[in-house]
C-alpha cells in the first residue's frame, strides 16, 4: 500500500493532523513575563486555536526553577504517536504508529539513505540484478535477532511468502507487485524472481519490508499473531522493553546490532491522542518531537525547539472528479489549474515550506523529478480563453457547458487548518471563472468514502507515497477501479502507457526519459489540479541531534545514529 | 426485594442484546469500514473481497452478529483489528485508568459540591449564593476540551509546576506521587464539570426540603440548627442528587472520551475513540458490551439505594 492515506487517515488526526486547532494558531505575545491577569487569560482564551496558542514566547521568570521538575530523563528519546502501535509489519494495524515503531525493531533487506532517500544496504550487504531484470540475488550479512538467532536467507523467504501470501492481509502486498518466487541459495544468499521486470522494486524493498523471525512466528497466524506482537523479535537496533496500553511503549538499545550500538539508550513512545496536547509537552520539556501544520509553526518555535523542514515524498492537490461532464475536457481542467493562484498559496497557506509542482511527481523522487517542468502560471485570462474554446458561456452569471451550470462541491475533510485554507482559497479563485463552487466539509471517513465511491466533483487531497514515480499509477492509470481514494478516475490511453513503459525498465537513467515525459503529460491533462509538494513541518526538542533531513517515517531508520545533549 | 432484583436482571440481558445488536447495525451502516482502511491505492476489486473474507467481513451480517453472539457466550470479545490483542486485555488494561480518573473526580466533586450545596441553600441570593450561581454557569458551559488546555498551558508550560498529559513521567518509574501529581489537573478538570451541576441540586433540593413542615416541626422541637439540617434536611435532598450521580457514573466507565484525549490519559474513553477512527468491530463492540453492562449494573444500584436512603421509596417487581 501507499501510506498515503491509511495511515494519514490517522496522521491528520494526531501526528500532524489537528482536530481542535483553528487556521490562526498563532499569538503575538511580546511580553515575557507572565501575570496571571484576566485579561492576559482572556487574550489567550480569545487565540486559543489549540495549544498551538500557547507558544513560543510565554515563558515565566520561573520557569527555570521549576523546569527541573519536568525535566526529561537523560537516556530516553522521548517520542509521540497519536494512537496505540503494534508490531506486525506485515499486515499494519494500528497505521501510521506502527509504521513509526516498527523502523527502530525491524530490520530490512535495504532502508532509505537519510539524506538521499535511495535504498542502501541493511541485512542485505550486496545485491546483484540479472541483465533481465527478472532475477534479484541479495547477499546478507552475519546479523543477530534480538534473541540471539542468527538472521537467515529463510527468514528473508518467509517473510516475502508471507507478504505474498493471499490469505494473509498484508499490507505492502501490491507493493512488491510482480514477485514471483523467493528461492534459499545458502544461509546468506537469498534469489528473488520476478515474473516481469520491475524498476520500483529496490525502492519498494525500502519501503516497509521487514524482515521476521521465522523461529518466532512459525505456526502463528500472521493475521493476528497475538504471542508475537506482546513480545516481538526484529533485528533492528532497539529491542522490545515494555508496553503499558494506550500509555507509552518502551524499547532499549540492542548492542548487538551490526552497525553498531544505538548511542541514544532508550526510546520511550509516548501516546498522545491529541496533537494540542503534544505542542504543549514538547513546550513543557516533555517531549523531543512533534509534527505539525504550517500554521503552528509561530506557536511551537523559540524557548527549547529546534525547527525542522523535511522532504517527505508528498503532495497537495485538488482532486477533480473527471468522469463529471463538467470536467471531461482536459481545457477546463487546465483553466481551473490557471485560475488557481498557487504561488500566492505556497507563500500564504505553506508558509514558503515547499515547492510548486507541475505533475504529481515531486522533488524527492529524486532522478524522476523533472525541475525544469514550469506549472502553469496564474493566469486567468488564459484561462478563460480556454473555457470559451471548451465551449463554456456565461449563462444568467454562472459558467455554463452545454446547458450544465458549474455549480459544484469542493470536499474537505474536517479538522485540518491546511486543507480547510486551500478548499476556501479554491472556492474563492473558481469563482472569478463564473464557476459557483460551495464547500463541503466532512468527517474523515465520510470523506474517504465519498472520494472512493466518486461521490465528489472536486476535493482538496494530499497523498504519500514512496519515492517512486511508479507509486503514482494507482492514481492516474485506467485499470483501478475499486474504491480507491486516490482515483481521479482518469482515463488517457497515453498515460497507462508510459506507466506500462516505465515500470518495466530496471535504471534510473533508462526510466527516466518516460518519466519526464510522464510528468509533462500528466501537467498538460491535469487530470487533478497539483498545488505544490510541502515539507513535512517537525519541532525537535533542542536537544536531539542528527535526524537528517528526510521525512520522519525515513528518518527513523537512522535513531540509532541520533544524540542527546 | 429479591424477585425485584431477579426481574430487573432478566430485563438486563434483553436490553444488552437490544444494544449490542443496534451498535453492531450502526457500525456496519456507518461510512467506511476496515476493509477500505486497510485498502491500498493498487489493489483491485478482487483484492478487497480477499481482505475482506480473510477478515470474515463478507459473511451476511446476520451470521457475523450471531458468530459473535457465539464468542460473547464463551466470554471471548474477539481479537482487535489495531492490535492483534484480545479485546477482553485492551479493555482489562484500560478500565483502572478510568476507574481511577472518574472515581477521583466524582469523590472531588461531590466533596465540594456538597458542602457549596447547603451553604447557599441556607442563605439563599446571598453574596455567597449569587457567586456561587455564577460560578456554576461557567462551570457548566465551559468546555472541557478548552478548560483542560488552559490548565496544561498555565500550569505545564508557563509555570512547569504541573506534567501536561499523561498518567506518568516519561522513562521513570511508576510511583504513587508520580501518578497523583499526573492525575490532579485531568481530575480537578473534570470534576469541575460535574461540580456545578451537582452543587446546583443539592442547594434546590435543600431548599424545597427545609420549607417542609417537618423540619419547622423538628426547629420548634428546640433541635440544634445543625442537627436539623444534616439529619432531617440532607438525607431527604440527597434522593435528586443520587440520581445525578447515578447518571454521571456511565461516563465515569465508559471513559470521559474528551478529558482522556486531552490529557493524554489512558482510558476506556480514548480506546473508544480510537477504536471508532479505525473502524476495529471488534472492540467497539466490545467495549459497548462492557460499559453497556456496567451501566445496567450501576442503574439497579442506583434503584437500590434510593430505598436505603429514602424508607418511603418501595421496590416492586413490575
Amino acid at each position: 500500500m501507499v501510506e498515503g492515506r491509511r495511515a494519514d487517515g490517522a496522521r491528520r488526526r494526531g501526528v500532524d493532523g489537528n482536530r481542535v486547532a483553528t487556521s490562526k494558531g498563532v499569538i503575538p505575545m511580546s511580553d515575557n513575563v507572565y501575570r496571571f491577569s484576566r485579561r492576559a487569560l482572556l487574550a489567550r482564551a480569545a487565540v486559543l486555536g489549540g495549544v498551538a496558542a500557547a507558544g513560543g514566547s510565554l515563558a515565566s521568570p520561573r520557569t527555570a526553577a521549576a523546569a527541573a521538575a519536568t525535566a526529561p530523563t537523560a537516556n530516553a528519546l522521548l517520542f509521540p504517536l497519536i494512537s496505540n502501535p503494534t508490531p506486525n509489519p506485515v499486515t499494519l494495524p494500528g497505521g501510521l504508529s506502527s509504521i513509526l515503531l516498527n523502523k527502530n525493531l525491524f530490520g530490512q533487506l535495504v532502508r532509505p539513505d537519510p539524506h538521499t532517500d535511495q535504498p542502501v544496504p541493511d541485512l542485505a550487504r550486496s545485491w546483484e540484478i540479472s541483465k533481465d531484470g527478472l532475477t534479484y540475488t541479495f547477499h546478507l550479512r552475519d546479523v543477530l535477532f534480538h534473541d540471539g538467532q542468527p538472521v537467515t536467507a529463510g527468514d528473508v523467504k518467509f517473510t516475502l511468502d508471507a507478504i505474498m501470501d493471499k490469505k494473509i492481509n498484508a499490507t505492502f502486498r501490491t507493493n512488491l507487485g510482480p514477485l514471483k518466487t523467493t528461492h534459499v541459495v545458502d544461509a546468506h544468499t537469498v534469489q528473488v524472481s520476478l515474473e516481469e521486470p520491475y524498476g520500483p522494486f529496490l525502492t519498494m524493498l525500502q519501503y516497509n519490508i521487514m524482515i521476521l523471525p521465522e523461529h518466532a512466528l512459525k505456526g502463528q497466524d500472521l493475521n493476528k499473531p497475538t504471542a508475537f506482537v506482546e513480545h516481538p523479535i526484529g533485528s533492528g537496533p532497539y529491542m522490545w522493553k515494555e508496553f503499558v496500553q494506550g500509555d507509552h511503549l518502551t524499547l532499549v538499545k540492542f548492542d548487538k546490532f551490526w552497525d553498531g550500538a544505538p548511542k541514544i539508550p532508550e526510546i520511550v513512545y509516548e501516546i498522545i491522542p491529541d496533537v494540542n496536547t503534544q505542542i504543549a509537552k514538547l513546550k513543557a520539556g516533555e517531549l523531543d518531537f512533534v509534527m505539525v501544520e504550517p500554521s503552528q509553526i509561530a506557536s511551537i518555535s523559540g524557548g527549547g525547539v529546534q525547527m525542522s523542514y523535511a522532504n517527505q515524498t508528498n503532495y497537495y492537490y485538488l482532486g477533480i472528479n473527471d468522469q463529471n461532464p463538467l470536467f471531461k475536457d482536459p481545457r477546463v481542467r487546465r483553466a481551473m489549474a490557471l485560475a488557481i493562484d498557487k504561488q500566492q498559496i505556497l507563500r500564504n497557506v505553506m508558509l514558503g515550506h515547499g515547492r510548486l509542482i507541475a505533475s504529481p511527481v515531486s522533488p524527492p523522487m529524486r532522478w524522476a523529478f523533472d525541475a525544469g517542468l514550469e506549472p502553469w502560471p496564474y493566469d486567468l485570462n488564459k484561462a478563460k480563453e480556454l473555457l470559451r474554446e471548451a465551449g463554456a458561456k456565461m449563462e444568467n452569471g454562472v459558467l455554463t457547458l452545454n446547458g450544465q451550470p458549474y455549480t459544484f462541491k469542493i470536499l474537505v475533510d474536517i479538522g485540518n487548518p491546511t486543507r480547510k485554507q486551500l478548499g476556501l482559497i479554491a472556492q474563492q479563485q473558481w469563482q472569478a471563472l463564473g464557476m459557483q463552487p460551495q464547500m463541503d466539509f466532512e468527517e474523515f471517513n465520510n470523506w474517504y468514502d465519498m472520494l472512493g465511491n466518486l461521490k465528489f466533483d472536486t476535493a482538496v487531497e494530499w497523498w504519500i507515497t514512496p519515492n517512486d514515480p511508479n507509486a503514482l499509477q494507482g492514481g492516474y492509470d485506467s485499470q483501478h477501479d475499486g474504491p480507491d481514494a486516490q482515483h481521479p478516475n482518469f482515463d488517457d490511453p497515453v498515460t497507462d502507457q508510459l506507466f506500462a513503459q516505465g515500470v518495466r525498465l530496471s535504471t534510473p537513467a533508462e526510466r527516466k526519459p518516460i518519466y519526464d515525459k510522464l510528468q509533462q503529460r500528466l501537467k498538460d491533462m491535469q487530470p487533478d489540479v497539483f498545488l505544490n509538494f510541502p515539507n513535512e513541518i517537525r519541532g525537535f526538542s533542542a536537544r536531539v541531534h542528527g535526524f537528517g533531513t528526510v521525512g520522519i517515517r525515513d528518518a527513523l531508520y537512522w535513531t540509532y545514529k541520533w544524540t542527546l545533549g | 426485594m429479591a424477585r425485584y432484583i431477579i426481574s430487573r436482571a432478566a430485563q438486563s440481558v434483553v436490553l444488552l442484546f437490544l444494544v449490542a445488536l443496534i451498535t453492531f447495525v450502526l457500525i456496519h451502516a456507518a461510512p467506511g469500514g476496515p476493509g477500505i482502511l486497510m485498502n491500498d491505492q493498487k489493489m483491485t476489486a478482487a483484492q478487497i473481497k480477499e481482505l475482506e473474507a480473510n477478515l470474515g467481513l463478507d459473511k451476511p451480517l446476520y451470521v457475523q452478529f450471531a458468530d459473535w453472539l457465539a464468542q460473547l457466550a464463551r466470554g471471548n470479545l474477539g481479537i482487535a483489528y489495531t492490535s492483534d490483542l484480545p479485546v477482553t486485555q485492551m479493555i482489562a488494561v484500560r478500565l483502572p485508568a478510568t476507574l481511577l480518573l472518574g472515581g477521583s473526580a466524582l469523590t472531588l466533586s461531590l466533596a465540594v459540591a456538597i458542602p457549596v450545596g447547603i451553604a447557599t441553600a441556607i442563605r439563599p441570593r446571598s453574596l455567597l449564593d449569587n457567586v456561587v450561581s455564577a460560578l456554576s454557569f461557567v462551570g457548566v458551559s465551559m468546555p472541557v476540551f478548552w478548560l483542560g488546555l488552559m490548565f496544561i498551558i498555565v500550569f505545564a508550560v508557563d509555570l512547569r509546576v504541573m506534567p501536561a498529559a499523561g498518567m506518568r513521567t516519561a522513562g521513570a518509574a511508576l510511583t504513587a506521587a508520580d501518578l497523583l501529581r499526573h492525575l490532579l489537573m485531568p481530575a480537578v478538570v473534570l470534576a469541575a464539570a460535574f461540580m456545578a451541576g451537582f452543587s446546583r441540586y443539592v442547594r434546590t433540593a435543600m431548599i424545597e426540603v427545609l420549607a417542609q413542615p417537618y423540619i419547622r416541626t423538628a426547629r420548634s422541637k428546640g433541635l440544634a440548627a445543625r442537627m436539623v439540617l444534616y439529619r432531617h434536611a440532607l438525607r431527604n435532598s440527597l434522593i435528586p442528587l443520587v440520581t445525578m450521580v447515578g447518571l454521571a457514573l456511565p461516563l465515569l466507565i465508559g471513559g470521559a472520551a474528551i478529558t482522556e484525549q486531552v490529557f493524554a490519559w489512558p482510558g476506556m474513553g480514548q480506546l473508544a475513540v480510537q477504536a471508532a477512527y479505525a473502524h476495529d468491530y471488534p472492540l467497539i463492540m466490545g467495549i459497548t458490551i462492557v460499559v453497556a453492562a456496567a451501566v445496567i449494573g450501576i442503574n439497579l444500584l442506583t434503584d437500590l439505594s434510593y430505598a436505603l436512603i429514602d424508607p418511603r421509596i418501595e421496590l416492586h417487581a413490575s
